[in-house]
Order: structure tokens, then sequence, then C-alpha cells
């Protein structure tokens, strides 16, 4: 996945759970940690540049639809999917380029998006 | 260099680097051929017509096909072959109803593609060189290699309507098989064309090739592709002209020469006004 300078927060329903999906399944660095000294929570490097810091307690600025740019869409589709991960359905075309989308234990939805540009020669 | 890459499912991938090649056979898969720098000359039923890079040729099962490489430059060539249960299952996939797929009742039938040149760009571009990337890496994996391919078909089909189907719509003929024909002939005029783009060819040379009056020719290719056949011929230069000022060293002169225009002025001109830039800023801003 490539970089793109993201940290989303997001909640999930136990992070007991979460932390087996998101290292387990999908191989993701993962580290226990607390918020503000209080709150526990796993931070998830998704790659180089995007983190997920995921915490059972709701907040403001959480978001329950996470994109991760990817610089080919079906290689990331396949290595997920080896490792178990289940597909919403197979990589469709936008206009923005290709996606494939899947879900995690909490239903928190992932989008994984290979950009291009259409217009380059 | 060459590898040829076979996997369980009879699907078949070769990459060739060559300058010289000379291949003739009855091919006997599916199969899709694309050039990624110089051109491969090809013979398809006793047809002749050239793959450059923005294009690919799609060629049918049992169909006697030969091509020739002879370039001082190497050529890299790729071609995707699909084994006979793979396409079938894919066809049956993608043409068959919900209700079908899920009773089951519907047969499996051997796709028949027209073939001939299509336009190499979009996803499909970006696929195959996604799978040629994976493979000059290495790649084994049969399961992301097969999706490669399985995307590479979607691609097509979806370049099929856009090329065959929509274009047969948009002719005015009543009957279909009249219609077929006169796109099928369409199809040869451009064939024609982007084969010997860099000749000094007249409407009357594509209106033979094409077996049509060349009245016929500019009514017909009108109606289908909405341009008429010397303002494709145009674009197809100018592209091509594109492309050797991205990809190659020659001086201007040399490449107004390649792509088969006579005055360096109408090239810079038209190149202008096609896309808002003159050539030598173009290939200093594609440099930078």
């Amino acid at each position: 996945m490539s970089p793109c300078g993201k940290l989303f927060y997001v909640r999930v329903k136990q992070l007991n759970d979460a932390w087996a999906f998101y290292a387990n399944c999908l191989g993701m660095a993962t580290e226990a940690t607390m918020l503000h000294g209080e709150e526990k929570g796993i931070l998830v490097k998704a790659d180089e540049e995007t983190n997920i810091f995921l915490s059972e307690r709701k907040h403001q600025n959480q978001t329950n639809k996470i994109v991760l740019n990817s610089d080919d869409c079906l290689e990331e589709y396949c290595r997920l999917k080896s490792r178990g991960v289940i597909f919403k359905k197979t990589p469709s075309y936008l206009s923005e380029g290709l996606s494939a989308e899947f879900s995690d234990p909490s239903g928190n939805d992932f989008i994984i998006l290979e950009e291009r540009n259409y217009n380059e020669d | 260099m060459r590898y040829v890459k076979e996997l369980s499912n009879r699907n078949k991938i070769i990459s060739e680097h060559t300058c010289e090649a000379l291949y003739e056979q009855q091919n006997d898969a599916y199969t899709i051929k694309f050039v990624f720098n110089g051109t491969e000359d090809c013979e398809l039923n006793k047809r002749r017509f050239c793959i450059y890079p923005d294009t690919f040729a799609v060629v049918n099962a049992g169909t006697n096909f030969s091509s020739k490489i002879d370039s001082i430059n190497p050529v890299n060539t790729f071609s995707v072959s699909f084994g006979e249960n793979f396409i079938k299952d894919f066809h049956h996939t993608v043409s068959s109803s919900n209700e079908g797929l899920l009773d089951g009742k519907d047969v499996k039938s051997t796709p028949v593609f027209t073939e001939s040149l299509y336009p190499f760009a979009g996803d499909m571009r970006f696929n195959v060189l996604h799978l040629k990337n994976q493979l000059d890496k290495g790649l084994k994996d049969e399961m992301l290699i097969n999706e490669y391919l399985y995307h590479c078909l979607l691609n097509y089909y979806k370049i099929y309507d856009r090329e065959v189907v929509q274009k047969l719509d948009k002719l005015s003929f009543i009957k279909t098989k009249t219609r077929e024909e006169v796109l099928k002939r369409l199809t040869l005029a451009k064939e024609y064309m982007s084969s010997n783009y860099n000749q000094n060819i007249t409407l009357e040379d594509i209106a033979a090739q094409a077996c049509l009056s060349v009245n016929h020719l500019l009514r017909t290719f009108k109606e289908a592709y909405e341009i008429s056949p010397y303002q494709f011929l145009m674009q197809l230069r100018l592209n091509r002209a594109k492309g050797l000022l991205q990809t190659t060293g020659y001086s201007l002169n040399e490449i107004v020469a390649l792509v088969g225009f006579e005055c360096p002025s109408s090239f810079i001109r038209l190149f202008k006004n096609t896309f808002n830039i003159t050539p030598l800023k173009y290939r200093k801003s594609r440099l930078n």
C-alpha cells in the first residue's frame, strides 16, 4: 500500500477480536496503546503513512469507512483473500480506478483503492 | 530473452524481448497479443497487420496465425492465451442471467471473438502492465496470475462492447447481417490505417482494402466512429508521434517523417491544435 499520510480513528466492538483480525488476517503491525493515559486502544500501522487507532469507546472524529490506497489492487485482494479476509464482492472498476471492499468484525468498511489516471499518455 | 509461463488450468503467458523472430502456427488457444515497444508484423487468415504499443490483437483458437519481428532495437512482445475451460467459464458467467447461473441449466458455449486490433488503453493497460511487472519479478502465485487474466478478459469484453457492439448499433442498416458485414469491412479499413499510418496512403487505398467504394467508406466510417477516415489517420499519427516524443530521442524532423507527415510545420500546428502544447514542449514536460 502506498503512502497517503492519514490517521483514522475507528470504533470496534472488542479490542481482542480486532487485534486478531488486524494482525493475523490483514497482517498489519499492531501495538497496544493508551489514549490520554486512560483509554485502552490499539494502534495499527496499515502502511508506511497510514495509521488506524482502534478503540471500544465512541469519539466524535471516528469513521467507519477507511480507504487504503494501493499500487496494485488485485495483488492486495489476492494477498488478503489468501489470509482469510472475506470481500463483499470481487474487485470492481470505479471512475477513480480499481477497488475492492471488505469489513472488519465490527462492521467497519475498508476500501482498497488503486487510483488510476486514465488521462495519462 | 523469452519466458513461458503455463498454469495448471492451461492458461499460458509468453513474454519475449527480441530483435528477430518468426512464428507460423495454427493458434491453438484464445490469445491476446500485446507489444510494449516496437512493432510485430502479423498475418491472420491471409490478412496482414502490425501490432503497435497502442493496440492489441485478439486471435481465436484454430486460426492460422504468423508473426514476424525484424528490428534493430529489441521488441518486447507479450501474449496471453486462455485455456478452453477458463474462457468457457468466463464467457458463461458474463453472458448468462443470474437465474440461469443458479439453475446451472445454461450450456457453456465457446465464444468467437472478432479478430482484429483493439485500442490498448485504460484498465486493460494497467492490468496487463501489472501482470507483466509481476511475472518479470518472478511471480509464481497462480491465484494472482489467474486473477489478472480474469480481469484481462473482463477488460477485453468491455472494449469489445465499445468497439464492436456499440458501433454496430450506430450503423443505420436495417439488416443485422449487413451491419455486421459493413463493420467487418470498416475494421479492415482501420487495421490498414493503423498498420500503414506512416505511408502515403490515399482514401482510394483504404477503400480498396476494405472492399468498399470511397463514398460508402466515408459515409459508414463516419456513422460508426463519428470521425472521417482522414481524421482517424491524423489522430493515429499524432498519438504515435506523442509516443515517439516520449520514449525516443529522435529529432522532431525524424519523428515527422516516421509518422507519415510531409511537412514539419503542418505537424507542429496540428499537434498544438490537438493537444494544446507544442511537440518540443510536450517532450520536455514528459522528461520532467
